[in-house]
């Protein structure tokens, strides 16, 4: 195990409206080996707020991990707008949903989601899904600036 | 100078003189003899008072005779020479009168000319005759001749027997009662006393019969016939030929009498109305209909039938139709309303039609009370709108169940992961903490959860089926066959099993249904395999409009108690150590059997395996590939009779009883190959025969 050169701390946005969900996810980022930072805010709005006045403590995420179903404002709203967006366009977005219907699946990558994940029940399984991705985003993919 | 002696005379010439003399005298009285009988039976011979004279002349010459034949006797020469005279005087008196009347006698015609005169005469005649009997003969009119003290009949003509189709013998000599109907007996009887009492009789109508059954209507008028001054006893009729006339009045008659049995027994109110708007004639149905007694409403303005609001539009709508006459019906597109004599309305429909009657127009409208059926387009009405909202009712709470069978299955996944994930955080982290029991439980926790997690899904895909609203397309169903097969490989892989598919079709559906229909049969197959090695075949036959399916398979088959329950959702026959699963895969197969608007079921022997039989439609039903979704034909089957089972049964006893043997693809193990079939129809042939 070997820390990236610049042992630059990767920045989370977790979007989940279920604090168990939350927790959960939270753990399995805990496990992980690199060092990251999980912020995590509860709805779309929250979200919005979040990557539209960025500071020391809302950094811009290099990974938003997105729920699809949730009060307010859900992740399918969310997934347009960041898209829209030229400032955050560029910011992966991975939806970590419940859903496994074929529809959501189809609108979330028109909407250009950058992977979409069914959460597993069973845990391990769950740990397995949140490491794979810390492997992918982190150390096999390169991310813009 | 006279010799006034005479010679010698013999006795010779004395009697030559005395026999010539007396000869003579005796033709001289002969002659006037015959001349007076002559006259007097010949008054119309002219000249009467010349024969006279000559009668004299001829007399005297006569005795003049006779007295020289007496000479020889007595020379009464005195006597003879003044009988001369006188027989001189009456010659010359008979030269006066003859030169008196030669004129006279020279205009009368020479014997020969009266002779031609006469012939002519009697040809000319003769003419005249036979044009008066051809006139007689062959007049338009029949006449006879008849006796009207007995009836006798005396003479025809050919008119007649020709119009009767008899020979003049069968009807002269024959009484004319004999020649007509008995029905007029009475008249022809009458009419005989009349003719013989006053002398004519004028149009008697008889009815004659004739040869044949030939029936003759005429008009008879009779006159006695006169023979100079005298009756003649006979009377002469002329019988006019009115059978056309009569049949047509009958033909009128019986016209009249279908119109009015055709008004009376009309199923509905019929009123004829002349143009003034009064009701001429009117039927039973109508007496019923408004309570107006007939005899009471003929003459009524037919107002008196129409609600008092409607009248003065009635008005107007019935000028208009006498203006433009055509059938018209009334009532179809507007509320119209009759009026009883009570004053209660009803709804009525009427039929309007023109006739012509007496030269003027008139109308026949045909009344029909349509109180019940207004009732039962209500009622249907009612019923199609509460159809309607249970089918939109059932719909709704169909969709709202999927919705709510959706939204469940997704949101209980939620605290499900939370219970499994707090579990195994509870196993990863503080196990050291538990006791082997408490560690126990929390596994079986956590199974359960992960089992609930299966069932959720279970019902996610379920609900998704029902969800899913493509419309059906033509699937080429050995295709979808290939590909449940390649989704089941590893099954397959593991389990060795071999597997026969033959030719199948294609048919109108959803191929990703048909494609999971398929995998869930092959899969229970596989999943409920025996010890023997395990043989699979999926095989298609086609009946009618529907194209029979059987998967079958040698495992440990499903006792018959339990061939129903099996398609009950979360039913299982097994535990779950022995065959895992949700219990939904037949549940899911029957949904997409049915929604495909087929029939699912299971026989087989206990032990022997399996045989999952399924019929699907061959052709769309009703808008051809475009049929909604299986979700709502479902729900409308629910509401709708479906074929019973026994063509289930029928299907079943036409069915091959051993598996089909393999018509076209083998899939062994993990080698999917698929060949091309052979053609359906003979296939089917072959099968059948």
């Amino acid at each position: 195990m070997s820390l990236g050169a610049d042992e630059r701390v990767f920045q989370v946005l977790l979007v989940e409206d279920s604090p168990s969900d939350a927790e959960l996810t939270r753990k399995a980022f805990s496990r992980l080996r690199l060092p990251s930072v999980l912020h995590h805010v509860h709805d779309g709005v929250e979200c919005m707020a979040y990557l539209e006045r960025p500071s020391a403590t809302q950094p811009r995420p290099d990974l938003i991990l997105l729920d699809l179903n949730m009060p307010r404002m859900d992740g399918r709203a969310v997934l347009r707008e960041i898209k829209k967006s030229p400032d955050l366009v560029s910011i992966p977005v991975v939806v970590l949903t419940t859903s496994a219907d074929g529809t959501d699946v189809v609108e979330a990558y028109r909407s250009h989601s950058n992977a979409y994940i069914v959460k597993p029940v069973d845990l391990n399984q769950f740990f397995d899904v949140i490491a794979d991705l810390e492997r992918f985003w982190f150390r096999v993919a390169t991310l813009a600036d | 100078m006279p010799r006034w002696k005479c010679g010698a005379w013999s006795t010779a010439h004395g009697w030559l003189h005395i026999v010539s003399d007396l000869a003579i005298f005796g033709a001289y009285v002969a002659i006037p003899a015959v001349l007076i009988g002559f006259m007097r039976r010949r008054r119309d011979v002219p000249f009467s008072p010349l024969f006279w004279a000559f009668g004299v002349f001829i007399i005297a010459c006569g005795i003049g005779h006779l007295i020289d034949a007496t000479m020889f006797w007595q020379p009464r020469y005195r006597l003879s020479g003044f009988v001369k005279v006188v027989t001189a005087i009456a010659s010359w008196g008979t030269v006066a009168a003859l030169i008196k009347v030669l004129p006279q006698a020279l205009a009368l015609p020479g014997l020969a000319t009266l002779n031609h005169q006469l012939r002519t005469e009697v040809e000319e005649r003769k003419r005249l005759e036979g044009q008066y009997r051809e006139l007689y003969e062959n007049s338009p009119a029949c006449y006879l001749t008849v006796d009207p003290a007995d009836g006798r009949i005396v003479m025809c003509n050919r008119t007649l027997t020709d119009a009767l189709e008899l020979p003049r013998e069968a009807i002269v000599g024959r009484r004319l009662p004999e020649l007509c109907d008995p029905g007029c007996g009475g008249a022809i009887r009458e009419a005989l006393d009349r003719l013989a009492a006053n002398g004519s009789v004028h149009d008697v109508e008889l009815t004659l019969l004739g040869g044949g059954g030939n029936r003759l209507d005429v008009l008879l008028d009779g006159l006695q016939l006169a023979e100079g001054d005298e009756a003649s006893g006979l009377a002469g009729c002329a019988l006019r030929n009115i059978t056309s006339r009569k049949a047509a009045e009958r033909a009128i008659r019986s016209s009249e009498q279908r119109f009015q049995a055709v008004i009376e027994y009309a199923p509905t109110a019929m009123l004829l109305v002349d143009a003034r708007g009064r009701i001429v004639l009117s039927n039973e149905k109508a007496e019923e209909y408004f309570g107006w007694p007939r005899s009471e409403l003929h003459g009524q303005p037919v107002e008196v039938l129409i609600p008092e609001r409607f009248r003065a539009a009635h008005r107007v709508h019935m000028s208009n139709f006498f203006q433009s006459p055509r059938p018209r019906a009334m009532g179809l597109t507007m509320d119209l309303y009759g009026c009883r004599r009570d004053g209660t309305e009803f709804p009525v429909e009427v039929g309007l039609n023109p006739i012509e009657m007496n030269d003027d127009l008139a109308v026949v409208a045909a009344v029909q009370d349509v109180t019940k059926r207004r009732q039962d387009e209500a009622d249907l009405a009612d019923f199609t709108r509460r159809l309607q909202q249970s089918a939109e009712d059932l719909e709704r709470s169909h969709r709202d169940l999927e919705q709510i069978a959706y939204a469940a299955s997704h949101d209980l996944q939620e605290p499900l992961r939370a219970v499994a994930g707090y579990c195994q955080l509870l196993q990863l982290e503080h196990s050291h903490m538990l006791g082997g029991e408490a560690a126990d439980y929390l596994r079986k926790a956590v199974d359960g959860t992960l089992r609930m997690h299966t069932l959720i899904n279970g019902l996610l895909s379920y609900a998704r089926m029902q969800r899913s609203s493509e419309p059906f397309a033509t699937v080429d169903v050995g295709a979808v066959v290939h590909e449940s097969l390649q989704d089941l490989t590893a099954m397959i892989q593991e389990s060795r099993a071999s597997i026969r598919v033959g030719t199948l079709p294609t048919l109108p559906g959803d191929a990703a249904q048909l494609r999971q229909l398929f995998q869930n049969l092959v899969g229970n197959a596989i999943k409920y395999r025996s010890d023997r090695p395990l043989e699979i075949s999926i095989a298609a036959e086609r009946f009618d409009d529907e194209w029979s399916f059987c998967v079958a398979d040698n495992g440990i088959g499903i006792p018959a108690e339990s061939r129903e329950q099996i398609f009950m959702i979360f039913q299982r026959l097994h535990t779950r150590d022995r065959y895992p699963g949700t219990g939904l895969g037949l549940t899911l197969c029957k949904r997409i059997v049915e929604g495909h608007g087929g029939r699912i079921w299971v026989e087989g022997d206990a032990d022997a395996g399996s045989r999952f039989r399924f019929v699907l439609p061959a052709e769309a039903e009703g808008e051809p590939a475009s049929r909604g979704r299986g979700a709502r034909r479902g729900s409308l089957g629910e509401l709708m009779p479906r074929r019973t089972v026994n063509m289930g049964v029928e299907a079943m006893a036409m069915a091959p009883r051993s598996p089909p043997r393999a018509a076209g693809v083998d899939v062994e193990g993990s080698r999917a190959e698929r060949r091309e079939g052979v053609d359906w129809n003979q296939s089917l042939d072959g099968k059948s025969n």
